[in-house]
């Protein structure tokens, strides 16, 4: 994966990346900061995620839609934790919200996450700078589906912070996650 | 001891107390904020969207798919009382065979699922039948589950009320030990400095006992000896000893005698005074009768040697007659003895504001600078003394003799010139003594 280096909420990639950016330049989508991001391209299979909003890139009206394949080409990370909802400890795979806000070039200090059930929430942007939080599309090696949680959970690396394990944060655990709007 | 046992054990009541006020806290906080009502209503408002959706989908207005999201939803929140921490609730509200008869009805309908068919009126039927009987399960949980929480909520107010009275009464014991403790520390402490204080005073009065017996045992021999030398002469030369001869050594014998009996006096003196033994009467007394008293107890060949000059000094005065003629004739005798035998010695007072001063002068040996501030310490003396017989205790005596009058010795001495010593004491004339008693009489 690219090495991230932070600058206002943005990023610039490195290595091969930026060579095949500079490549293919008329293709790309140019900030107003002169920093310049990847096209998006459609989704081929069942769209699970849509960012909308304060994005640079997308790839439909809708906003950015990505389907399985796509989030799982911005990086897989892996996060064990235990949850209030599940017994013991759970491994769970995904990609960092981060990653996803990145790639899309998201600009603001809020996200608003809703899901299948149209249960929406604010979550404060710096939760996902401060906090490796995940993505989360499997849970212990298996795809997480709607009839648990899937497709998309939202898990926060409650274990290794304790102020993570405050309660009044439990309502940012999105599941059945489907949509990022960026405020 | 058993004061800070005591303390020890209610510190740690106290912290056990504190702990189970923090867990009692704690119960609620492990449990998700959502809670069991939320989750069924959850739960509740899933399977009522479920049957719409079965209705909606016989009627063509929506597809499969809405159907089974709609059951996936319903069966996610389900899932929520069957794992992680609301499974708890669940049994503490003896909710189990419920929720476990919900997922029987859920995987008995998911098999059909895929396969379902707008026209297969019965199947959608069944489907909705059991949707909305598992909103109504779902429904009665929310209800149980908002009237466990009060009874929780109500227990746990109670304990915490209850373990907070235990705190307060455990503070106040804990208080009162502490108090104890404290009252218990000081008087201790007292004990022990009264203690040390007695040690150091007993070890004073060794102190003194060894010098007095040093001073009296070397002070006391030459007056023997004399008395001694002149016996034995007058044994041998009983016989043939002259009028005269025996006068001169009997005199000398009488002297050492006398002399014995005022070392006797002043160190008596001095220390009945220090053991409170000699009280202090202040009285009217007439100044000038009382030095020229002292004067007149001087060995008669030095009398002559004093010049008295007492114009500026007021005759009466309010003090203790006896031991301020005590004090000032051991001054006197002190100047006589320290000077020389044709030098005069002054004897001056006067009033200055409101204190009298009486003050001796001599041209003696003096004092040397550096021993000036020990002239009041009790035996001793100053090294210009030696050779001279004293015993350092007459003017200790003279010094506590001024502080009962609250007043002091001042000494002014210059080495080999003389010294002047002075007594100033507060002036209070007998007429406000008279006015003060015939107030009180009247």
């Amino acid at each position: 994966m690219s090495l991230n280096i932070w600058t206002s909420g943005r990023t610039f990639r490195t290595g091969w990346q930026i060579l095949v950016g500079l490549a293919a330049t008329t293709l790309f989508v140019v900030s107003a900061f002169g920093q310049t991001l990847e096209p998006l391209p459609a989704p081929a299979g069942p769209v699970i995620l849509t960012v909308a909003g304060s994005i640079e890139v997308t790839n439909g009206n809708a906003g950015a839609a990505f389907d399985r394949d796509m989030l799982y080409a911005l990086g897989i990370s892996e996060l064990t934790t235990s949850t209030p909802w599940t017994d013991g400890t759970r491994v769970f795979w995904g990609v960092l919200a981060r990653a996803v806000l990145d790639r899309v070039g998201a600009t603001g200090a809020t996200v608003l996450a809703s899901a299948l059930n149209d249960y929406t929430v604010e979550i404060p942007m710096e939760d996902f700078e401060t906090y490796d939080v995940l993505l989360a599309t499997e849970m212990d090696g298996e795809e997480m589906l709607v009839s648990d949680k899937g497709p998309i959970w939202i898990v926060y690396p409650r274990d290794s912070d304790s102020a993570l394990q405050d309660r009044r944060l439990h309502d940012r655990w999105v599941w059945q996650l489907k949509a990022l709007q960026v405020r | 001891m058993a004061a800070a046992l005591a303390l020890t054990v209610l510190f740690v009541i106290l912290l056990a107390a504190v702990i189970r006020l923090a867990v009692n806290e704690n119960r609620l906080a492990g449990e998700p904020a959502e809670g069991v009502v939320w989750f069924s209503s959850q739960a509740q408002f899933e399977a009522m969207r479920l049957a719409d959706s079965v209705l909606l989908f016989e009627m063509g207005r929506v597809a499969r798919d809405e159907v089974i999201l709609r059951f996936d939803l319903l069966d996610s929140r389900l899932r929520l009382f069957e794992e992680g921490q609301m499974t708890e609730r669940v049994a503490g509200m003896s909710y189990q065979n419920e929720i476990a008869g919900v997922r029987k009805i859920l995987d008995g309908q998911r098999g059909q699922l895929t396969g379902l068919d707008r026209a297969d009126a019965e199947g959608l039927n069944a489907l909705h039948d059991d949707a909305h009987a598992v909103s109504l399960t779902m429904r009665d949980f929310a209800n149980a589950g908002m009237l466990d929480g009060r009874d929780r909520q109500e227990a746990s107010r109670a304990s915490r009320r209850q373990i907070l009275l235990e705190i307060f009464g455990y503070l106040l014991a804990t208080l009162a030990a502490g108090v104890l403790v404290s009252i218990i520390v000081v008087r201790n402490y007292r004990t022990m400095a009264q203690a040390e204080a007695a040690l150091a005073q007993e070890r004073e009065v060794s102190r003194l006992h060894r010098a007095f017996t040093s001073v009296v045992s070397h002070q006391f021999r030459t007056p023997l000896s004399i008395i001694d030398a002149s016996s034995q002469r007058m044994l041998r030369r009983a016989t043939v000893m002259t009028a005269d001869e025996i006068v001169t050594r009997v005199s000398k014998i009488r002297n050492a005698c006398q002399r014995l009996t005022r070392l006797m006096e002043s160190t008596l003196n001095a220390a009945r005074l220090e053991q409170g033994e000699i009280a202090f009467h202040a009285r009217s007394c007439n100044l000038h009768h009382l030095i020229a008293a002292a004067c007149d107890n001087q060995p008669e060949q030095d009398q002559s040697r004093i010049d008295c000059a007492l114009e500026r000094l007021p005759q009466l005065v309010i003090a203790d007659s006896t031991l301020l003629e005590q004090a000032i004739q051991n001054l006197l005798s002190n100047a006589l003895k320290y000077s020389p035998p044709d030098s005069l010695v002054l004897v001056r007072g006067a009033q200055q504001g409101n204190d009298v001063l009486i003050s001796v002068a001599d041209r003696g040996v003096g004092i040397p600078a550096d021993e000036l501030r020990f002239i009041s310490e009790r035996f001793f003396r100053a090294r210009t003394a030696e050779g001279i017989p004293g015993t350092g205790i007459g003017l200790n005596f003279v010094s506590q003799i001024m502080v009962l009058h609250r007043g002091r010795i001042d000494v002014d001495s210059v080495e080999g010139k003389g010294s002047t010593f002075t007594l100033i004491f507060p002036y209070s004339s007998p007429s406000k003594l008279y006015a003060a008693s015939s107030e009180q009489a009247g």
